[in-house]
């Protein structure tokens, strides 16, 4: 059996603090993670939740407190299982003083590629973020979106196996969006693993086998996203027009946009809803079922974790 | 090893455009006019008073620039948070670290070599 992509064993960090750091401070307690070959995760959860600290953690950039982390059956303390990696850093940026040719170059050349190699994967990347009329010119002209786009370029110049991503659409508009998807799908079709986190939530529901979702450093749910939140429709969402008869009891609890009505009734109502609607002489756009979407799934277990702080904190007193 | 030669070449490119070495340069040129006249009033030993001030012209600078280049090596790329992406690759720290280190060399002997040049034009 082939090991996972990512498996991580009761990943802690703590950052020390306060007077001569002697307060401890845990911004990723006990992490037990596994992201299988050939998938694509999504790690999701608010600001300051540890996405970040847990793929530095993987990135060997910072060290854990406790825990252990294998990366594609290689501990993370050996350097070479860095050469099947790529990363994407959270907000990136890079040597101002280059050109992302040049940076691409220099990068490649870390990665030991051969001149020839070198200079056709780094086109090919510019070309694949659209970058490749800006290539000659130095970073510190380019624009948030451009960066992300070279950091993008240079975590997948060396063709890995894994792609780790932090934030990789913060700071794109709808179109870098849509091109960060679809290179990152592209991807996936190639056989590589991603690994991404992200704050929004729509973007890991279209995109994700799995998602990881960690609130206040502890990993609260792991699954498919559609596992995750309850799937049973919690009613059925109405939606028409051309109202004739507009005493219709119905009416009253429809809420009204411009000419459209949009009505809000239990499963097991529908029928007789419609039945009235055609009474009234409505005509129906839509019948949609109403599901629980993953943010609401994710604001829940916000909500639940500020009401635990606050609970400590007034027994701290 | 051969990563280490790669970062010391990229901190070299670093200093080069990087604008404090020109200033420096002028600063050259102006010792350099400096020599011309103080070798004209220091009548009989104009080559004992050029050669002391162009090799002290040298020191200082080369001083200068490695305190001023040498200062932000390390720290700048931690500010700057350019250092992720590169320690995420398969670069170990003591090759980074070295690295700088030698590209700041590469800076000071480039530099001196063309002090060398400049002042030995008679």
């Amino acid at each position: 059996m082939s090991s996972p992509a990512i498996e991580t064993e009761n990943l802690t960090k703590e950052y020390p603090h306060g007077f001569l750091n002697l307060k401890k401070r845990t911004s990723l307690e006990g992490l037990n993670l596994q992201v299988e070959k050939g998938e694509i995760f999504g790690f999701i959860g608010p600001n300051g939740a540890g996405k970040s600290t847990t793929i530095k953690l993987l990135m060997r950039l910072i060290f854990p407190t406790a825990g252990d982390a294998r990366i594609l059956g290689k501990p993370i303390s050996d350097i070479q299982m860095h050469r099947d990696i790529g990363y994407l850093p959270e907000q990136p940026y890079f040597y101002d003083y280059l050109t992302a040719a040049e940076l691409l170059d220099y990068f490649a050349r870390i990665h030991d590629l051969t001149a020839k190699d070198r200079k056709e994967r780094v086109h090919r990347m510019l070309r694949k973020v659209g970058l490749e009329t800006a290539g000659k010119i130095q970073l510190r002209k380019y624009s948030k979106g451009m960066l992300q786009r070279v950091g993008m370029a240079q975590a997948i110049l060396h063709d890995p196996k894994l792609v780790i991503l932090d934030e990789p659409m913060s700071g794109l508009d709808p179109v870098g969006r849509r091109e960060v998807r679809d290179i990152i799908l592209e991807l996936k079709r190639e056989g590589k693993t991603v690994m991404f986190s992200t704050h929004i939530l729509s973007d890991a529901e279209m995109l994700c086998d799995r998602v990881g979702v960690i609130v206040g450093g502890k990993l609260r749910g792991i699954g498919a996203p559609e596992q995750l939140v309850d799937m049973k429709t919690q009613g059925m969402e109405i939606l028409f027009e051309q109202v004739r008869q507009s005493s219709a009891p119905l009416l009253s609890k429809a809420t009204r946009t411009g000419d459209r009505y949009r009505l809000q009734v239990p499963e097991q109502e529908l029928y007789g809803a419609i039945e009235q609607l055609r009474v009234a002489g409505a005509r129906i756009l839509s019948v949609a079922p109403v599901r629980a979407t993953l943010e609401e799934f994710f604001m829940d277990l916000v909500e639940a974790d500020r009401a635990q702080a606050a609970a400590v904190e007034v027994s701290g007193k | 090893m051969k990563r280490l030669g790669v970062v010391a070449l990229n901190t070299f490119r670093e200093a080069v455009r990087d604008r404090v070495l020109y200033n420096l340069l002028f600063f050259a040129l102006v010792m350099m006019a400096a020599s011309i006249i103080a070798g004209q009033i220091s009548i009989g030993i104009e080559e004992t008073v050029i050669t002391t001030l162009g090799l002290s012209a040298i020191s200082l600078i080369g001083l200068l620039i490695a305190i001023f280049i040498g200062v932000g090596l390390v720290s700048k790329e931690m500010d700057k948070r350019t250092l992720y992406a590169l320690l995420a690759k398969p670069v170990r720290r003591w090759e980074f670290l070295l690295g700088k280190f030698g590209g700041l060399i590469l800076t000071l002997a480039v530099n001196t070599g063309r002090w060398e040049w400049a002042f030995s034009w008679r």
